[in-house]
Order: structure tokens, then sequence, then C-alpha cells
């Protein structure tokens, strides 16, 4: 144990307040999605805070850690990974088409979500160890089969967007880690070019289709033309825009959105929940939350900056990765300009686990900034 | 390394900006379109349909009245995602008696007359079996709304029923031409079709109200925002008098089945192909009775979706839907010598007591070879003028047709034709009346390629070869006779009421015409009628025989062109000398007109009450 009072006096205060205003904002918004004005929303608001007050407490206990020994677990770490998600074959819940859940004793958990965090601390420490070799070619490929079994578990319980959120944390972390930009450009516009003209077949010459499932391709064409069946796989797509646009510049007021109100907005307190925030508190709360997000990157940033070694940088931009990944589809998503992946806005969106394993992240992030080297001088 | 770092803030700051961007695009520059949508989604106006005004008895029982019925609707936009409408009509074929296909037929035709807001018409007026069964299976039937109609309501079935005619849902071709008319109509909506309740209809039908409602996402009412409440429609008080008109009909029903029996055992008697019988005001045009036979039961067509029997009535040879009253027009045989009458007295110098003489039973044309017979096969000696009325002598009335072709050309008995308002609709307060036919030598020409013959005059005199009336028009010719030459619009509805009872619109009788006879020609001819049902040689004498008033009539057996059948009419007025209701009694291949005159003679003992004890046997049935 590296502990140290002094160490507190390092903390980027601005981190912790910008996500605390994030989850007192997402407690607003989640009332008013789950029935404020009925008076049904109260058992949200409970896992929400009792999630909230798990992940503080992790945070503070990860703080007397120092982050430097999860190095020295890199391996153990990665395989744990494919094991929880291998589990869930066999021991899985399923909600909604996906075999996402795993229960251990009264506690529920998205193995996908833990993963998020497994692998920025295995790539970090993989990375940062093969940091000089990372201008060829043939190591994007080497560190590309690292990622490829977690991300195809991921798909196969048909959780694309999660996936979609590894392959984003490798690519930004691979690049901050000295990765070259034609390479990652190459591979990935490649790897695009491919998944486009797959899908291309299937849809016109009917060719079958690897690991995506009918809904998911559904989709991707709505996103395209959400008109093509409005009351169908377009719905949420229109009654999202619907929402957000009808809030003009102030919105229709804390609990009087009627798109959210009279439920034409779909998992609104969850994927949905920025559709509510935009349609009653107005262009005027969309910005601020947008700013807020904004700021608490470019915080995260510098505390990548200024880490005191390689492998807690890449943790930083990891973490970055993972922060905006997850608001720009899920935001995108909402605005109708990315195409609908169900995955949550961090500390807004109604979840437990997304709540616990994004403010480890951030707790991972305030270690590194507490231990970050002295400029004293 | 920092390099990077700087890469990555600038990604980080152009994707937010980005989004900042979208979110200024949808909420500020096309908020306003989205803050429509979301009305658009939120409100729901849907129409309110207005009580359709009933109709009553002249003595005040209704007659036809709404009651409440329940129609199912299919709301598409009520499902849940991932249901499809093969999922919920399976589902409901399984636990109600409605097989798939039948749901699928509905929906198909529902469809295309939907309204926005309303959803799709799958079912009108459901059993309570059905409702019950709906009802119960509720939660697994989403997108299933049962709702309250009003259900045209005709209290005595069958009674009434062409004066009534029935209503229907809206037809295509009605929609577009009302519409276009700027009445406010939509697809579903339920109309008059025939008879009062077309004709009417603007009144009957009063103004829809509407409700502007708060729905969510499944369609569901959470609140009111604003309501019109529909105005009911006016209710109509008829000049039927209702227990004549029950009469009527019981009458008529039994005479018809009399004939229809005979002619099974007779093969010489052709069967009976309707019949019809109006009761008029002589003084008024006011309409106490009218009935037509076969009738029908508005009630299939009100309920809706009874195709079966509605079907049986489309293809019944003897045609129950038309009111022959006012759509059949047929050769009014020696009903016609009214205007004969007329012509000759008013134009030869008849008098009641102008002595004829008819000896062989034949009439020639000079130079034409064929000659015109008489009912009777043989000469009836000397007549005078009424009692060739009464004899309903076919010999007499030839020689007064052919004298006024000699002496006038072929006008005149056409001109007196027209006077009585034959060959023009009568203008009574129905829709689909037919004009009629009074030839003339244009007509001629322009049909037939040739010109007006005296022979055409000789047939016309007794009422036959292309002349054609209907019963209403027998029946206001007949009143002229009675009022001494007024001719009156016959009419059905004496008062307008809104529903709270305030009188919009009253009867006023309607004066046509007033012919240019002298009422001494009337009273002659009102002489040979008289002695055509009082005395007896009359032709219809011995149905009125003890009769305690005095009844004015003439009786027609018109030949149809072409067949050995004939029609049977009788037209009668009474009492003389203060005559009040003329009577027409119409049976389409009736044979013989012996056949039609008990039964106007019943229609006279009821309204009079002549026989009181008779009566009273019956009502104590």
């Amino acid at each position: 144990m590296h502990w140290n009072k002094k160490l507190l006096k390092h903390i980027n205060i601005y981190i912790p307040i910008l996500v605390l205003s994030l989850i007192i904002i997402g407690l607003f918004v989640i009332s008013s999605a789950t029935g404020m004005a009925d008076g049904n929303h109260q058992p949200f608001i409970r896992t929400q805070i009792a999630a909230a007050v798990l992940g503080i407490i992790l945070i503070i206990l990860l703080l007397f850690m120092d982050y430097r020994i999860f190095k020295d677990y890199d391996i153990i770490i990665y395989i744990l990974t494919i094991i929880m998600l291998g589990f869930i074959f066999i021991l899985g819940v399923t909600v909604s088409g996906g075999r996402r859940w795993l229960s251990i004793g009264p506690v529920n958990f998205q193995p996908s979500e833990v993963s998020k965090i497994f692998m920025i601390l295995f790539l970090a420490s993989y990375l940062d160890r093969n940091r000089n070799k990372l201008n060829s070619l043939k190591e994007l490929f080497k560190g590309l089969l690292f990622i490829l079994p977690p991300f195809i578990l991921i798909i196969l319980q048909n959780d694309l967007g999660t996936a979609l959120v590894l392959m984003f944390i490798f690519v930004v972390m691979y690049y901050g880690a000295g990765g070259k930009l034609k390479h990652i450009l190459l591979v990935f516009g490649g790897g695009f070019l491919i998944v486009v003209l797959i899908i291309t077949s299937h849809v016109i010459f009917e060719t079958p289709l690897p690991f995506l499932q009918q809904y998911q391709l559904n989709r991707l064409i709505a996103f395209v033309n959400p008109a093509i069946d409005p009351f169908g796989i377009g719905y949420n797509i229109i009654q999202s825009k619907i929402a957000v646009g009808s809030g003009l510049i102030a919105g229709r007021g804390f609990l009087s959105g009627p798109q959210n109100q009279l439920n034409f907005l779909p998992e609104k307190h969850t994927d949905f929940i920025f559709a509510v925030l935009g349609e009653e508190f107005g262009f005027i709360g969309v910005a601020v939350v947008l700013i807020i997000y904004l700021l608490l990157l470019l915080q995260i940033l510098k505390v990548a900056a200024r880490a005191k070694d390689g492998f807690g940088q890449l943790i930083t931009i990891g973490v970055m990765g993972l922060f905006l990944f997850h608001v720009l589809e899920n935001v995108g998503m909402v605005l109708g300009i990315m195409p609908i992946t169900g995955i949550p806005l961090p500390f807004i969106s109604y979840g437990g686990s997304s709540m616990v394993i994004s403010l480890i992240a951030i707790g991972l992030v305030i270690n590194i900034n507490m231990r970050r080297k002295k400029i004293i001088f | 390394m920092n390099k990077r770092i700087k890469l990555f803030k600038v990604v980080i700051i152009v994707i937010f900006i980005v989004l900042i961007g979208r979110a200024f695009q949808l909420q500020i520059i096309q908020g306003e379109q989205y803050y429509r949508l979301a009305e658009n989604n939120r409100i729901s106006i849907r129409p309110v349909n207005a009580p359709r005004g009933r109709i009553y008895s002249s003595e005040g029982q209704t007659l036809v009245s709404n009651k409440l019925s329940y129609n199912l609707y299919y709301q598409p936009n009520e499902l849940p995602p991932g249901l499809s409408r093969d999922d919920i009509f399976n589902q409901m074929a399984r636990v109600t008696s409605f097989t798939r296909e039948e749901l699928e037929e509905d929906f198909q035709r529902g469809r295309k007359r939907s309204s926005p807001g309303e959803g799709i018409l799958i079912k009108r007026n459901l059993e309570d079996q059905s409702m019950v069964k709906l009802e119960e299976n509720r939660d697994i039937l989403p997108g299933i709304d049962v709702r309250e109609a009003a259900l045209r309501d005709y209290v005595y079935d069958n009674s009434g029923s062409h004066v009534f005619g029935y209503v229907g849902e809206i037809g295509m071709a009605d929609l577009r031409n009302l519409t276009d008319l700027g009445y406010n109509y939509s697809g579903g909506d339920i109309i008059g079709i025939t008879g009062i309740e077309r004709k009417y209809e603007e009144y009957l039908k009063g103004n829809k109200g509407f409700e502007s409602i708060q729905v969510n996402h499944l369609g569901h009412r959470t609140k009111l925002l604003d309501e019109q409440n529909p105005e009911p429609g006016h209710d109509l008080i008829l000049s039927i008098d209702w227990g004549l008109q029950q009469h009527t009909e019981e009458i008529i029903a039994a005479k018809f089945q009399q004939l229809q029996d005979e002619s099974e055992e007779d093969d010489d008697l052709a069967s009976p192909q309707g019949s019809s019988v109006v009761v008029m005001e002589v003084d008024t045009g006011r309409v106490l009775s009218m009935v037509s036979y076969p009738d029908f039961n508005p009630n299939y067509f009100a309920e809706g979706f009874r195709s079966t029997d509605v079907n049986q009535l489309l293809q019944n040879p003897l045609r129950p839907l038309i009111n022959r009253n006012i759509m059949t027009t047929e050769p009014p045989g020696s009903i016609f010598k009214l205007v004969t009458a007329t012509a000759a007295i008013e134009n030869l110098g008849i008098e009641a007591d102008t002595k004829f003489v008819d000896s062989t039973g034949r009439f020639n044309i000079p130079g034409w070879s064929r000659p015109f017979t008489n009912w009777l096969g043989y000469g009836e000696g000397e007549l005078s003028f009424t009692r060739a009325m009464a004899r309903s002598n076919n010999i007499i009335f030839y020689k007064l047709g052919y004298e006024l072709y000699e002496e006038f050309g072929g006008s005149k008995l056409i001109e007196t034709a027209r006077d009585f308002g034959l060959g023009i609709k009568t203008g009574i307060d129905l829709p689909e009346e037919r004009d009629g036919l009074v030839p003339d030598g244009q007509w001629k020409r322009e049909t037939r390629g040739e010109g007006w013959y005296p022979g055409d005059s000789v047939n016309m005199s007794i009422g036959q070869g292309d002349i054609l009336v209907t019963p209403i028009q027998a029946a206001q010719m007949t009143a002229a006779v009675a009022n001494r030459g007024k001719i009156f619009k016959p009419n059905l509805v004496d008062e307008i009421r809104t529903a709270q009872g305030d009188v919009v619109g009253e009867f006023q009788p309607e004066l046509l015409s007033q012919m240019p006879y002298s009422s001494n020609t009337f009273e002659i001819i009102e002489k040979g009628m008289l002695e055509t049902v009082m005395h007896n040689r009359g032709t219809a004498s011995t149905s009125f025989s003890d009769f305690p008033i005095d009844i004015a009539g003439k009786t027609g057996t018109a030949q149809i062109g072409g067949t050995g059948t004939s029609h049977a009419w009788f037209v009668a007025y009474g009492p003389v000398p203060d005559p009040e209701i003329a009577v027409v009694v119409f049976i389409d291949q009736g044979e013989t007109s012996t056949n039609a005159v008990p039964v106007a003679a019943d229609i006279f003992s009821y309204y009079y009450d002549l026989f009181t004890e008779d009566e009273e046997i019956e009502d104590g049935e």
C-alpha cells in the first residue's frame, strides 16, 4: 500500500464534481421517466442511489490501492474476462433478446459491463509493455487477436453496442500507446467496408448473416430510413426525435413532457433517457449536460497527460474512450444520427451495473490522478 | 505523447460540437415542426356521432328510434411492438365465434372507410355473447376496442318499412357527392338510403360533435381536453295513422296470401307479384297509410353485415324492397275512365243521363277492321252515362275517346290526363318516385317512329296502350274528383321538431294546381262512381252492399300487354257527400279488380269504424 494523506491533495476536484452533477441530473430525469407524477418512481430512484453509493464506496476502497498493482495480474484479468463472458451461456438470464445477466448470490450483474474495465486494465498493461513495437501492422493484428475473443463472446449474447465499445476502447488505447493512425484507418476502414458488403449482400442476395440478429439488422435499416415502418422498427427513432425536437429552447418542464409522460418514448428511463432530458429541459438542458460531459472528458485527458507512467496514462485514455463512445453513441442515437444499439448514458441512464462500472472507471482515473508525478519545481 | 493527447482533445471537441449542433438543429431550427408532431401524437380528435332523429306516427307512437349497440374497432397503433394483426386476429378467432377469414374480410372492408383517429371498424352491433368473450379476453387482445354506438331501431320491424326506408353505411359515391356539396360525412357514417330516412336525411342526421382527447402511446384516453356535444337530429311526426297502417298491412298480406293460394290451385290464374295500398286525405294530400307488399325488415340493413338476410331480399323475385306506390308504373285500365269522363263531359256536352247504346259488345273505328271489345262478351243495350261508368262499359268509352279524337285531335284526352297530374311525379316526400307515362304524338314518333293513330286515343280512353301510372298518381287523381279539381301534393310528414320539442317545420297542404273544370263535371263523375260502388249493378258493389255510408269508386282491370294476365285496381273515396279519404288498391297481376275491391271496403270500414262489433272481436284477440 502506497497510502499517504498528502495524496488526497493531488486529486483533481473537478472530476468528482462533474460526475456528481451528472448523477444528480440523472436522478431527476429518471424520476420523471419512471412516473414521478404517479408516484411510481421510488424503487428506481432507490436502486440508482444505492448503486451510486456502492460505486462511491468502491472508489474509496480503490484509492487505497496503487493502480500499478493491476499490472501484475494482467493475464489473470484477461482469463477472468473470458471465463465470465463464457459463463453467461451456461448460467445467464435472458432479458429482452440478450443473455446478459449473471447472478452471484443476491447480486445480478452484467459481465459485459465488467469486461469493459477488465479489458481497459489488460490492454493498458499489454500495450504499455509492447509500446516500442507498435509501429508495425503485425502488432495491430496481434492486439486485435486479444480483443477479438471477448468481442465475439459479447456479440454472441446479442450486445452489439458493448462489443463496439470494446473495439473503440482498443482503437483509442492503441493509438494512445503509439500505434500508427495510418494502420488503424487501414484496418478499421477495411473492416467497416467488409461489414457493409456482408450486410448489403444479405439484404440484396439474402446470403446468411454471421453474428448479427435480424432485429439488429432492422435497427440499422430503420436508422437509414425510419419511415420504412413508423409503428415497428422505425418507431423508436421517430418518437425520440419528436421528443427532443419538441422540447424547443427551454423544454416542456420537469414532469411535463407528453412524449415521456404518455409513454410514446420507448426505454425512456434507460437507453432513451436523453430524449426525456431533451423534451423536458429543452436545448438548454441538452447543452448543459453535453458540456458537463465535454468538461469531464477533457479533465480525464488532462489526467492522462500528467499520469506518472505509461500504464496509468493508457488506463485513463481507455476510460476516456469508454465514456466518449457511450456518450457519442447514446446521444447520437437519441438525436437520430447514430443507429440504435442498447448502450446506456453513463451516470444518467437507470441501471446499477452501468452506474457501478462507470464509477469504478472514474475511481481508476482519480487513483491515477492522485498518484501522478509531483510537479514541485 | 502530447501530440496524441491533443488529437484526442480535438476529436472530442469536434464530436461535441456535432452533438450540440444536432440538438440545435432538432430543437431550435426544426423545433416547431417536432412540436406539432408531438401534439398530433398526444391529441386525438374523435368525432362523436349525433343521435338520429326519431320518427313518430300521427298519434305519437314511436315508430323508429335508436338503441344502444356495440361496435368492434381495431386500432393498429395500439399494438405493442412484436405483435402483428395476424396474432391479434388469430387470438380473436380463437376466443370468439368469428372466423379468421371473416375478420380479415371485415378488416379489408373497414380499412377503406376508416377515418383518421377512429380506428378500423370491424364489426357493428356485437351480440352479447361476443361482447362477453371479448371483455373476458381483453388482456390478450391489445388493439381491439369495443365502443358504444347508436343502432337504428325500427320498432315494428316490417311495418311501415316502405315509408321509413332504411339506413345503412354511407357508400363511396354518396360520400364523395355529399362531401363535395359541403356536408360533413365521413367513411362508415350511417345515412338514410331510401324512404323517409333518405328524403329527410338532412333533418334526421343532426350534427356531429367532437372530442379532443389526450391519448397515450396505446391510443387510450388519458384526459379530455375539449369537446363539443353533438346536436341530435330532428324528430319527424308522420301523417301516418298507425292503427290504420297496421290494419291495412294485415289485410293486404292476407289478400295476397289468398290470391297466391288460389293461383297455385288453379293453373289459369296468374300468381300475384305484389300489392300496394295508399290512403290519402282528399283535401290535404296527407297520406294516412301507405303499404307495399311484400315488405321487408329495415332492421336487417341497420344492423349491418347481415348480408344473408339482405341478399335474400335482393334476390326475391317479388322485389320486397321497392315501394310499389311510387315505383311501379302500370297501365291504369278502367280507373282512367275518370279522366276520359272528365274530358267527355267538359268537351262533348255529356250529362249524367246522356243515353248510349252498346248493342254488340264491339267497337270499330270507321275504316279499321280490327274491333275493340268490352270485358263482357255481349252488348249491354242502352245505358246512361253514369251506368256506363258503373258497368265500366268499354264500348261507350271507346266511342267517347274516338269522338274526342275526331273533334279535337289526339291531344284533348292527353291534356286532361296531364291536368290530373298523370305523367309527372306527384312530388310526395319520398325518393325514387317515378313519372309514369302519358304518351303523345311526339313521344310516339320518337320511340316508335310512327304517328298518333285514332286507335291510340281509343285505347287510352279505357286506360290501355302506352299510358302508365303509379298508385300514388291514381290517389292524387281520385282525390281530385272528390275535392272538385284540386291537385294536392301527397305528403307523409306533418311536423319536424327539434329533440327539445320545438317545431321547426309544419305541414301545410300544398295545392299544385286547380283544374279548370266545372264542379258539375265532377258531380257527374261522382254519380257514376257512387253507382259503381253503391248500386247493385255496379262493378264494385258486392263488398259495399251493407255499408251505412256512401263510397264513390272506380274499378280497373288493366291488361298487361302481351300476356293474358291483368293488374287489379280499385280507387275510391268517401263518404259522399263530404269525402275525407281516398283509397287506392293495386294488385300486380291480381287478375281482376274484384280482388282489389274488398281490400278497400275493409279499409273504409276500419277507418270509419262501421262495424264496431267485428272490431271489438279483433281487438280482443
